[in-house]
């Protein structure tokens, strides 16, 4: 049985990780692929004994992580794979620096030069003080922004680090996701008690929304200038400007990604492309068919 | 409290509850929000089902040998909202097994294997679309 554990789409290529059995990458095409003539040709297939997960597509390459050490895999060449003996257990990138942030298995912070023909290289290791203190903590993600890093910690809340390494923290009570919103210059969380908005740097949240039936948040990604929320047992689209939240599916859903129009999910292992578009649902095409993506509008703007 | 054993019948395994994992202790330990569901969760982890009954059903027990369990609503076990319980399998064979609540795959020795995670889904205890959030340390 093989299961999906991650979505990613990079350069209209969806990246599909299974459970200890590697990757699919295939091409999809629309209107926009056509217009812009992509031309990069990518293995198909990428053999892995363990599962691959925090996959983060950069140039060309996939950097993830197996076993809690680092990876870095080229998706031109299927036999170029670098084994980093680095510690893993969070990824994000910083395109201001340009950096790899990699949180280890002991919640250091090590920022790294990315590299794509060579070993990786750690520049700096800082600790948290949020982190140490309260320590044991599971950080349940980890962004950047803009130099700035967030994470959402399980049972505790968001820290927030500045460029000087100055911490704030925000309690919450099981904090699942965290994203800043820099449309609105806030961040936003999914706690297990709902989804919380914090204007930057003040504590207490402004508003807190719940899902329906309050199904638990789990992640949040920016989407169209709307917030979608990946819910235990749905998909929810949250309106800032009409301070309205909708629910675009109604049904489990295991992974999910976004690219321009396209929301990308898995729902009892089958896989979907929803949009609101019909013309992206039209011109939607999957070069191996065997996948079976369905394509659906969903009806909301 | 201090540690204690936890009398289980005789042909089944030893248990021992550590001090520093029991909810009313100080320090920085994760720990279980009590006695009861920390007994619940390592019958459920050794019989392998609900109704601690012995009979086909293996342990859920990962490649390593640990034995790990998750209550049948999901609910929390552990003061920090850890949903799973750890049961690293012992030195010596007949010592006592102990455990604690933990919320997997933030270090490799809290890795889920595969196919227990498989075992899981194919029983009804997780949900096929629940893997993804396992891995990726959300609640589900």
């Amino acid at each position: 049985m093989k299961i999906i554990t991650s979505i990613n789409i990079y350069n209209f290529h969806v990246i599909i990780s299974y459970l200890g059995d590697g990757l699919d990458v295939i091409k999809f095409e629309d209107l926009r692929s056509k217009r812009l003539k992509i031309s990069a040709q990518y293995v198909e297939k990428i053999l892995s004994r363990s599962t691959l997960t925090e996959i983060t597509p950069l140039r060309h390459h996939i950097f993830g992580i197996e076993n809690s050490k680092l990876k870095n895999l080229s998706l031109e060449n299927e036999y170029s794979i670098i084994y980093e003996d680095i510690s893993a257990s969070q990824i994000s990138f910083d395109f201001t620096s340009p950096s790899l942030i990699v949180l280890n298995e002991e919640n250091l912070i090590q920022e790294i030069r990315p590299s794509f023909t060579k070993n990786l290289f750690i520049k700096d290791k800082f600790s948290t003080k949020s982190l140490q203190e309260n320590a044991p903590l599971t950080v349940s993600n980890m962004r950047n922004n803009h130099g700035q890093i967030l994470m959402s910690i399980r049972g505790f809340g968001i820290t927030l680090i500045d460029r000087e390494r100055k911490e704030t923290i925000y309690r919450t009570e099981d904090a699942q996701d965290v994203l800043f919103m820099n449309s609105h210059n806030i961040i936003v969380v999914a706690d297990y008690k709902g989804i919380l908005f914090f204007k930057d740097r003040d504590r207490k949240p402004f508003k807190t929304i719940r899902l329906k039936d309050n199904d638990i948040p789990q992640e949040i990604v920016s989407f169209n200038q709307k917030l979608l929320i990946k819910g235990k047992n749905g998909l929810y689209l949250y309106d800032f400007s009409q301070e309205q939240i909708s629910c675009i599916w109604n049904q489990k859903v295991g992974a999910f990604a976004v690219y321009f129009d396209m929301i990308f999910l898995s729902s009892q292992n089958k896989l979907y492309m929803i949009s609101y578009s019909n013309s992206t649902v039209e011109h939607f095409k999957i070069r191996n068919e065997k996948l079976g993506v369905e394509a659906i509008n969903y009806f909301h703007k | 409290m201090p540690d204690f054993i936890y009398n289980r019948p005789a042909n089944r395994k030893k248990y021992l509850s550590i001090n520093k994992h029991q909810a009313t202790t100080g320090g920085s330990h994760s720990k279980w929000l009590s006695i009861n569901v920390e007994k619940d969760m390592f019958d459920y982890s050794d019989y392998g089902n609900y109704h601690k009954t012995a009979n086909q059903n293996t342990s859920w027990i990962c490649s390593l040998g640990n034995l790990w369990a998750i209550k049948e609503d999901k609910s929390s076990v552990g003061t920090r909202e850890e949903q799973f319980g750890f049961f690293q399998q012992p030195v010596n064979v007949n010592d006592e097994w102990h455990g604690y609540p933990v919320i997997p795959f933030s270090q490799v020795r809290l890795n889920i294997c595969d196919n227990l995670l498989k075992r899981w889904v194919a029983d009804g205890i997780l949900d096929i679309d629940d893997i993804a959030m396992i891995l990726k340390k959300k609640r589900i």
